[in-house]
């Protein structure tokens, strides 16, 4: 098991996050950074947060001990003599880090850069003792400052006034990557050499000034003389044209934008102002147009046929499953049915998957049952609100078949149909998933037109008949009002909404009218 | 030893709601699939806790509305005032739901300002609908086209006007119904078939972990 550095939890051994506190774990052979004390994972040079440099340079990865080593590990040192040639390039902090790594009381080899580090430091007279033990935190002898050290560089830098220090050796590889000198870019005069006056570069003079080179900007190079195309000339003057051409006064460009608005206002409010007089008028006329004129479609007549083929005193659960937003048209197909169920002698089951829906669909099932004489708990019962989850129709089944939620079902045979009124497409999913499915309950649905896309391929499965009928919106009402010779709500409106489905194709040739008009008008300006 | 309790309860905690998730959707999907009288009551019951898991779930909904109102309420958040309204109606209806769901004064409420506002709502929906036939559906190109098309169509097929007018446009739309949007909806219900399966076996799998506020992948 990993113990997680930060909570203390244990986790998997090769978990890369800690199941607890979602902390990135470390693996054993992972390397600490020297700068920040991020945990890096093995196989990376630098640190993943700060960039710093995780083993000295010139040494392969592969070569690092990624921890004490312990006697015994000596194999970890095979690769002695390799990549130590740029030892002598490591910095004053990268050193310190070596010796943190090689530390140990235990340590008996230190690996070949290290060896290569105290080979030079012995040929700088620092030789260390041998046998020393050095202890963690602290520097050897051969890497501390030395207390007169500001003394000695002052002599050295004296000395090199003096005598003329010679220009050290740049290697080759190093001489490469020098940036050529670009033509005409004028390198900023150097500045002028100042000694350093604090740190260990005190008294030096040579050294680089930071902030004159950055103050000096460098010198433009002097462009090329550009013949530019006789076009690209044309389109420049005449934006230089329209830049200089004095402002437009503003009052006539508002008046322009105010005048625009105004007129797509307009069309707004005449767009609503059509539409709500196609809905009213027919209505206030009182118009029975439609419900001499009615056709009915496969699907309805295929739902009225199912119910129509009940026996008399069948029990039929019915289920109201939608919202005010969609009542406009459930509730019509809602009481169409009810009313052939009744008229049927069928005895009704009614339950909702919502708590708008179980209010909405007493209201209907009231008033039909008042018009055949029925009674609540004869002819039919009310089982109100059940939540609309998947457990939801199941456990009304479950309930009506082992609970005893009902006097009027015994078995599953006792069911004979079920009802669904979906106002949304979740709701007829879950009664064919949960029930018609498992129980092999004959089922019928009525959906609004917002969900009838997705309850054909229900109604249209000739392999298994999941849905023995389909009703959509406010059309399937008045067809299955048509049917049952029971002129209702549905019929009534069917006049309305022919009208504003021809309105909205008028809107829709007008507004391309329009589109096109534009259009043609702009090219004969153009 | 304080380490090793700390280790356990971290794996009791995990491993619990895994096993019990595990145990339990193994159950409902064998009482789904076979008829045993034990199996079947056992997932029965579990159906029964569900359904009132869930209502619970809607009193502790409705208690967080209410806590997250008050806070604004509390703290003059922006637009608190409004929360003030929205905590007195809350209050009003359940103390007037408290003789029972069929007390008139709920009745009232539903009746008289739920579902007006709603269906008022819903209903805005046709407007929307008649000013972005106007502005929106433009035959810029072939798409357009076939989409513009098509809603004419299946606007005139679909009343009786249409009807009457021949039986070439409502047999036109019922194509349109039954073949190529029937289509596309079965490939979406698929879809999400597929997609419901692999959810269900990773989650009685342990790979996924909805539960016991830990969630995602161990991998």
């Amino acid at each position: 098991m990993m113990e997680c550095p930060e909570c203390g939890a244990a986790n998997k051994p090769d978990s890369r996050f800690c199941g607890e506190c979602g902390q990135p774990l470390g693996t054993p052979k992972g390397m600490t950074c020297p700068m920040c004390d991020t945990s890096n994972p093995p196989g990376i040079t630098v640190c993943r947060l700060c960039g710093a440099r995780l083993i000295p340079p010139g040494v392969s990865p592969s070569e690092v001990p990624l921890e004490p080593l312990k006697p015994g590990e000596e194999a970890a040192t095979e690769a002695e003599g390799e990549g130590v040639e740029a030892v002598g390039d490591l910095a004053e902090d990268e050193i310190a880090e070596g010796v943190g790594v090689a530390e140990g009381p235990g340590e008996e080899t230190p690996p070949p850069w290290l060896k290569k580090l105290e080979e030079l430091a012995v040929e700088g007279g620092a030789e260390p003792e041998e046998g020393e033990d050095i202890e963690r935190g602290e520097l050897p002898e051969w890497l501390e400052v030395p207390p007169d050290f500001d003394e000695m560089l002052s002599e050295a830098a004296r000395a090199a006034d003096e005598e003329g220090v010679a220009p050290a050796e740049i290697p080759t590889w190093l001489e490469a990557l020098r940036p050529e000198e670009e033509a005409g870019v004028e390198e900023p005069a150097e500045a002028e050499a100042s000694g350093e006056v604090t740190g260990l570069l005190k008294g030096i003079s040579g050294t680089l000034g930071i902030e004159p080179i950055l103050a000096i900007p460098r010198r433009a190079v002097p462009l090329e003389a550009v013949s530019p195309a006789s076009a690209a000339y044309e389109r420049a003057e005449l934006f230089s044209a329209v830049v200089r051409e004095p402002a437009r006064r503003g009052v006539t460009l508002t008046e322009r934008r105010r005048t625009e608005k105004l007129a797509v206002s307009m069309v707004r409010w005449m767009t609503y102002l059509i539409l709500a007089a196609a809905v009213v008028v027919p209505i206030l006329l009182g118009s029975t147009w439609s419900e001499r004129n009615m056709t009915v479609g496969g699907s309805a007549t295929a739902m009225y046929q199912a119910i129509e083929q009940l026996p008399p005193g069948a029990v039929v659960l019915v289920s109201q499953d939608y919202d005010p937003g969609v009542a406009g048209e459930m509730l019509p197909q809602a009481r169409a049915v009810l009313h052939h169920l009744m008229e049927r002698g069928a005895r009704v089951i009614n339950v909702s998957l919502t708590p708008e829906g179980a209010r909405l669909s007493m209201r209907v099932l009231d008033a039909v049952a008042d018009d055949y004489g029925y009674v609540e708990g004869e002819g039919y019962q009310v089982l109100g609100y059940v939540v609309g989850v998947e457990a939801g129709p199941r456990s009304v089944v479950e309930g009506l078949l082992t609970a005893g939620w009902s006097d009027l079902v015994g078995d599953v045979e006792d069911i004979a149909l079920i009802v669904e009124f979906a106002g949304a497409p979740e709701y007829l999913r879950l009664w064919l998933e949960q029930v018609q499915g498992p129980y092999g309950i004959p089922m019928v649905a009525g959906v609004s037109a917002t969900a009838d896309p997705f309850a054909r391929p229900y109604y249209r499965n000739e392999a298994n008949r999941q849905l023995l009928g389909l009703m959509t919106g406010l059309v399937g009402a008045a067809e299955y009002e048509q049917l049952s010779g029971e002129s209702g709500p549905a019929l009534a409106s069917m006049d309305s909404q022919s009208v504003a489905h021809i309105v909205i194709i008028l809107l829709i040739l007008a507004g391309n009218v329009a589109y096109f008009g534009g259009r043609l008008t702009g090219r004969l300006t153009r | 030893m304080r380490r090793l309790g700390r280790a356990v309860a971290v794996g009791v905690r995990r491993s619990l709601p895994m096993a019990m998730a595990m145990a339990i959707g193994a159950l409902m999907l064998i009482d789904f699939f076979f008829d045993e009288r034990h199996i079947n009551a056992l997932g029965g019951f579990f159906l029964e806790s569900a359904v009132i898991v869930v209502a619970f779930a809607l009193l502790l909904g409705l208690l967080n509305v209410l806590v997250v109102h008050l806070r604004r309420i509390i703290k003059r958040e922006g637009g608190w005032f409004y929360s003030i309204a929205l905590l007195a109606m809350a209050l009003m209806v359940m103390v007037a739901g408290i003789p029972g769901p069929d007390n008139s004064a709920v009745v009232w409420i539903f009746d008289y300002i739920q579902f007006p506002l709603q269906a008022a709502t819903f209903s805005l929906l046709a407007f929307f609908v008649a000013t972005a036939a106007y502005r929106g559906l433009r035959l810029r190109s072939l798409e357009a086209v076939a989409f513009v098309l098509t809603a004419v169509v299946v606007l005139i097929g679909q009343v009786p006007v249409g009807r009457v007018l021949g039986d070439v446009v409502p047999a036109l739309k019922d194509w349109i119904l039954n073949v190529p949007s029937t289509a596309g909806v079965r490939g979406i219900i698929i879809g999400v078939a597929l997609g419901t399966i692999a959810t269900g076996v990773r989650v009685l799998m342990g790979f996924d972990r909805p539960y016991g506020g830990e969630g995602g992948s161990t991998q």
